[in-house]
């Protein structure tokens, strides 16, 4: 919701998205390409169109930004040095904005680290995936367990007091063993945040071409481990939020929250995502067509390209189920009292008593005026969902 | 009166015998058609029917061949469909000939629908012109083949032509031979109108399109006529001869010939198959003989996927029906599948043929439930009710006797496979009457069965036993007391009626058993457990469980993407409108088929 805060500006995230890797990894459907000798014309780009949503965001004051890929850590200082000032000249910000960025452990360093810090960068995301090394390689990733251990500790001493870890199940040839060790050192290395996500083969990757080749455990075992990270992640003192996210108090990623609670959030660069202005809408995955569009002052762009892949301004018959999709998402659930101010409709009523099926199996519980799903409920949150929206 | 240079005739034949072949062939060498319109197999002009190989509803062509004798003729041909469902169409054709061409394959001899299509054309009192056909395979036995015919048949085979309609070979002979065997019609063109309608088809421009054979009198263009069964009455719009490539109007229809009329007829229902067509002024006292109407052996209720489709199902079957008169239907409900139709069917393949029509043609979305048979059951109180739908089937207390449909069937199949057809016919309550030796190496196998224990996959088991070498056929013999019990299915512990069936009482405990765990292959996990079970009144006499569904999520939302995540549900609810729902279990579509095909 388009709250104002005290300020009179708005709140808004701001996702850029870096579209470079040093090498795809089978498994990823984000979009990025293997020729990080174009980063400088994608930053010039990049910073261009900042310029072109400028204008749309003066009433709007930055309060999160996250840069994610792709693989930021494959940019140089100079170039963070240009991106994050690009930031400050085109948008307000907020004096406590979360600055997150993503690094893979491969590419970034010390000095990577520290010079981020220095530009204000106070939450890292680091691509652990695993702790295995041999289960490393066979995935794509071209670092170590060794390397992931060292960049938390280069990140500590860089100042970083807000870091996260990306760790990976449901994997080919992965055992449950294999994750809960994982996850383990995970936890010894105390990191603030972890991310944990079940592998989901996507139709257009490498592995999705695999087919039946790749052996991937079965739906039980998947179930099994994704109960086990919740365990253990509530045992170590993490707090769940969301269907994979975990944080320890306070450390709950402010951004990722955007996306679950209506905020309003714009994504630039090539396949970002954006929620802005009761629109939702999305640039194509096309690396060229973009910087060539981007490259040219305003006033000589072809006013006929467009480089939206989808456009969509929310219904307001669509925005409850919206609603419901997202907030379902997050570990405190969806607030009765709160849709019912909102959208004028009663919840309960609504979703034809599905909900006390649920209760009574122990997928969803009520917690006051709020639904949530349990850890089990959300192992199969897209039919509950399905069954939940289903209203029309 | 003669009318010498007239010959009326159908092809029978085993089905894959070559009828349809034999059937160009002839249009071919009586320039009834050029090369260049020649496809294959010109009669059969239903997709479906070119797909499957055989000829489902009958049709009619004239040719015009100049014989050996210097003279010319009119053959009039009448196609026929081979299958054993459609033994009413041969009928009906068969009743406007004087004759027929009887197919056999040299190498396979007689077969099942050898038999069954000649004793129709004899209850006809059809002349018969044996051929033997496929000459050029290497396995070809014309000799053994003649010897079947004279001692199975009891026909003359020593002037059969050999011939080969793929090659062309003998087709002169066979023309001859229709000819010289085939009697020409004996009728009156001046005596009152009498003709007979073999079939009709609704024409979107011209209305009915009614095929008749006049057997009597004059039918002109303008003539005022009556429907003698029916007792509508019409002005001919157009009258005149069937071709290859259409309909040829020549204004005037005599005594002897095959033909056709229009005139505007909106309702087909106006023009039943086997009513005599006649002057409405001058009518003949007495309607030509009717013969054996259709009679459906097998209902099933169909119903669209999506509910709000009941009206177009309705308005596809009245359209199919136009065209088929065998098909039955009238609306029913159930409370599983809501609004839809029980139709009645000759057999399992017209069954088929109907859903598949109703797809294909019609884009419908269908749900089937298991087919039945029409069961006789004499309640306590005396009544005695014909029951089609297992959801009407009495309760036992109520029941005083039970009885269900039996047929003659006659398989001939290689006598190395006897054994195994014979423990067939016994696992589906045959009573075994007598085996005939066809050939030496062939027999034929003769028992009584069960309707019901047929119409399920009875075909399938049998070419799957014989490798294929089998033949089959049946005719209604009657009814039979038998132990008949309602076999109903429970999803989570509420009855799916559209899944209810009745079997005979031996049979119930393994058809339950299969059907549960055919279910529980076929309805995918869902949030709950969902416990299946098959009961006869109260009791549970198998059960299987559907484990709860233990993962569908999408763990990872890239980048604020929620428009995917989005898509994924919405195609999510879409898959679930493929579902039928019982209380908080959704099935899909093919669980309804699936039970139908036990193959036990």
């Amino acid at each position: 919701m388009n709250q104002t805060n005290a300020s009179g500006y708005r709140p808004l995230g701001l996702y850029l998205h870096i579209p470079f890797c040093a090498r795809k990894c089978p498994y990823c459907d984000f979009y990025s390409v293997e020729q990080s000798a174009l980063i400088d014309d994608y930053l010039c780009a990049l910073l261009n169109q900042m310029r072109d949503y400028a204008p749309s965001c003066r009433a709007y004051r930055l309060d999160t930004l996250f840069v994610g890929g792709g693989t930021p850590s494959l940019l140089s200082p100079r170039q963070w040095d240009r991106l994050l000032r690009g930031v400050e000249q085109n948008f307000r910000l907020s004096r406590d904005m979360e600055v997150t960025v993503e690094v893979n452990p491969d590419s970034t360093s010390q000095k990577q680290l520290s010079h981020l810090h220095r530009l204000g960068v106070n939450r890292l995301s680091i691509g652990a995936q695993s702790f295995d090394d041999t289960l490393l390689k066979a995935i794509g990733r071209l670092h170590s367990a060794q390397r992931v251990r060292e960049t938390v500790r280069e990140a500590r001493r860089a100042g970083f007091d807000n870091v996260s870890l990306d760790l990976m199940y449901g994997l080919p040839g992965q055992t449950p063993r294999q994750f809960y060790d994982s996850l383990q050192e995970a936890i010894a290395l105390d990191v603030d945040h972890l991310s944990a996500y079940g592998l989901k083969v996507e139709q257009n990757t490498p592995f999705g071409r695999m087919g039946d080749a790749l052996p991937l455990p079965d739906d039980d075992t998947w179930a099994d481990e994704y109960l086990e990270l919740c365990r253990m992640a509530r045992q170590a003192g993490f707090y769940q939020y969301e269907i994979s996210n975990f944080a320890k108090p306070g450390r709950a990623s402010r951004h990722n929250l955007k996306y679950w609670t209506l905020q309003e959030y714009l994504g630039l660069g090539p396949a970002a995502h954006s929620y802005f202005g009761n629109r939702r809408f999305g640039f194509v995955r096309d690396l060229t067509a973009y910087c060539a569009f981007y490259s040219v002052p305003p006033k000589h762009r072809d006013p006929e390209i467009s480089l939206l892949s989808e456009y969509r301004e929310i219904a307001p018959q669509d925005a409850p189920a919206d609603y419901v999709m997202l907030s379902l998402r997050l570990t405190r659930g969806l607030d009765t009292q709160e849709f019912f101010k909102i959208y004028g409709r009663d919840f309960e009523v609504l979703t034809r008593g599905h909900l006390s099926r649920y209760l009574e199996a122990g997928l969803m519980k009520k917690e006051g005026t709020r639904y949530c799903l349990t850890p089990r409920g959300f192992l199969v949150s897209n039919a509950i969902l399905a069954d939940l929206i289903d209203w029309d | 009166m003669k009318i010498p240079n007239i010959r009326n005739f159908s092809i029978i034949a085993h089905i894959d015998h070559g009828k349809s072949t034999l059937a160009d062939r002839l249009l071919e060498a009586t320039n009834a058609v050029s090369q260049r319109d020649m496809e294959s197999q010109l009669l059969d002009n239903m997709e479906l029917e070119r797909e499957r190989g055989i000829t489902i509803k009958a049709r009619a062509v004239k040719l015009n061949y100049h014989a050996k004798d210097g003279q010319d003729y009119v053959l009039n041909l009448i196609d026929t469909p081979g299958h054993v469902d459609f033994n009413y169409e041969v009928s009906r054709s068969l009743a406007a000939c004087e004759g027929a061409v009887l197919v056999v394959d040299a190498a396979q001899g007689i077969e099942a629908q050898t038999l069954a299509n000649t004793y129709l054309a004899l209850e006809h009192d059809l002349e018969l012109l044996p051929v033997i056909n496929k000459i050029d395979l290497p396995a070809a036995d014309p000799e053994r083949v003649k010897q079947e015919i004279e001692d199975i048949i009891g026909i003359d085979a020593s002037e059969a032509p050999l011939i080969s309609a793929k090659q062309g070979i003998g087709i002169d002979a066979v023309l001859e031979g229709i000819v010289e065997l085939i009697p020409p019609p004996e009728s009156d063109a001046d005596a009152p109108l009498e003709a007979l309608i073999f079939d009709s088809f609704y024409d979107a421009y011209k209305g009915v399109i009614v095929y008749l054979r006049v057997f009597n009198g004059t039918l002109k263009t303008g003539d005022s006529i009556l429907m003698m069964q029916t007792g509508a009455r019409f002005d001919v719009v157009e009258v005149g001869n069937l071709r290859p490539i259409g309909l040829e109007s020549t204004g005037v229809l005599s005594a002897g010939d095959v033909g056709y009329l229009t005139a505007s007829i909106k309702n087909v229902k106006d023009t039943r198959v086997g009513d005599t067509v006649t002057h409405a002024d001058n009518p003949v006292a007495q309607p030509l003989p009717g013969y054996r109407p259709a009679v459906p052996m097998v209902f099933s209720g169909i119903y669209p996927l999506d509910g709000a489709k009941y009206e177009d199902l309705r308005e596809a079957l009245e359209k199919l029906q136009l065209n088929d008169a065998s098909l039955l239907f009238e609306p029913e409900t159930s409370v599983a599948l809501g609004f839809g139709f029980r139709c009645g069917f000759l057999g399992l393949l017209h069954m088929e043929i109907i859903i598949e029509r109703l797809e294909r043609e019609y884009n419908m979305e269908l749900i089937t439930t298991a087919p039945s048979v029409i069961y006789r059951i004499t309640r306590t109180n005396g009544e005695v009710v014909n029951i089609d739908n297992p959801t009407n089937f009495p309760n036992p207390s109520e029941i005083a006797q039970a009885e269900e449909p039996i047929v003659n069937a006659n398989i001939i199949l290689p006598s190395e496979y006897v054994g195994a057809i014979m423990e067939l016919c016994q696992e589906r309550r045959g009573v075994y009457k007598d085996m005939k030796y066809v050939d030496p190496q062939r027999v034929n196998l003769h028992y009584e069965l069960p309707l019901n224990e047929i119409i399920y996959d009875f075909f399938d088991a049998l070419k799957s036993r014989t490798r294929g070498y089998a033949s089959f056929d049946y005719e209604m013999l009657g009814y039979r007391k038998s132990d008949l019990v309602k076999l109903d299915i429970l999803l989570n512990g509420d009855v799916v009626d559209a899944l209810s069936f009745i079997v005979h009482a031996d049979r119930a405990y393994g058809r339950g058993r299969r059907i549960c765990e055919k279910l529980k292959e076929t309805i995918p996990r869902q949030l709950f457990e969902v416990p299946i079970q098959a009961a006869i009144g109260g009791k549970i006499i198998a059960r299987e469980t559907v484990k709860a569904m233990r993962k569908d999520v999408l763990a990872k939302c890239y980048g604020g993407d929620i428009t995917r995540k989005k898509k994924l549900l919405e195609k999510q609810k879409e898959g679930k409108k493929r579902m039928r729902s019982f209380g908080t279990v959704e099935v899909p579509q093919e669980a309804f088929m699936s039970v139908l095909k036990l193959d036990d």
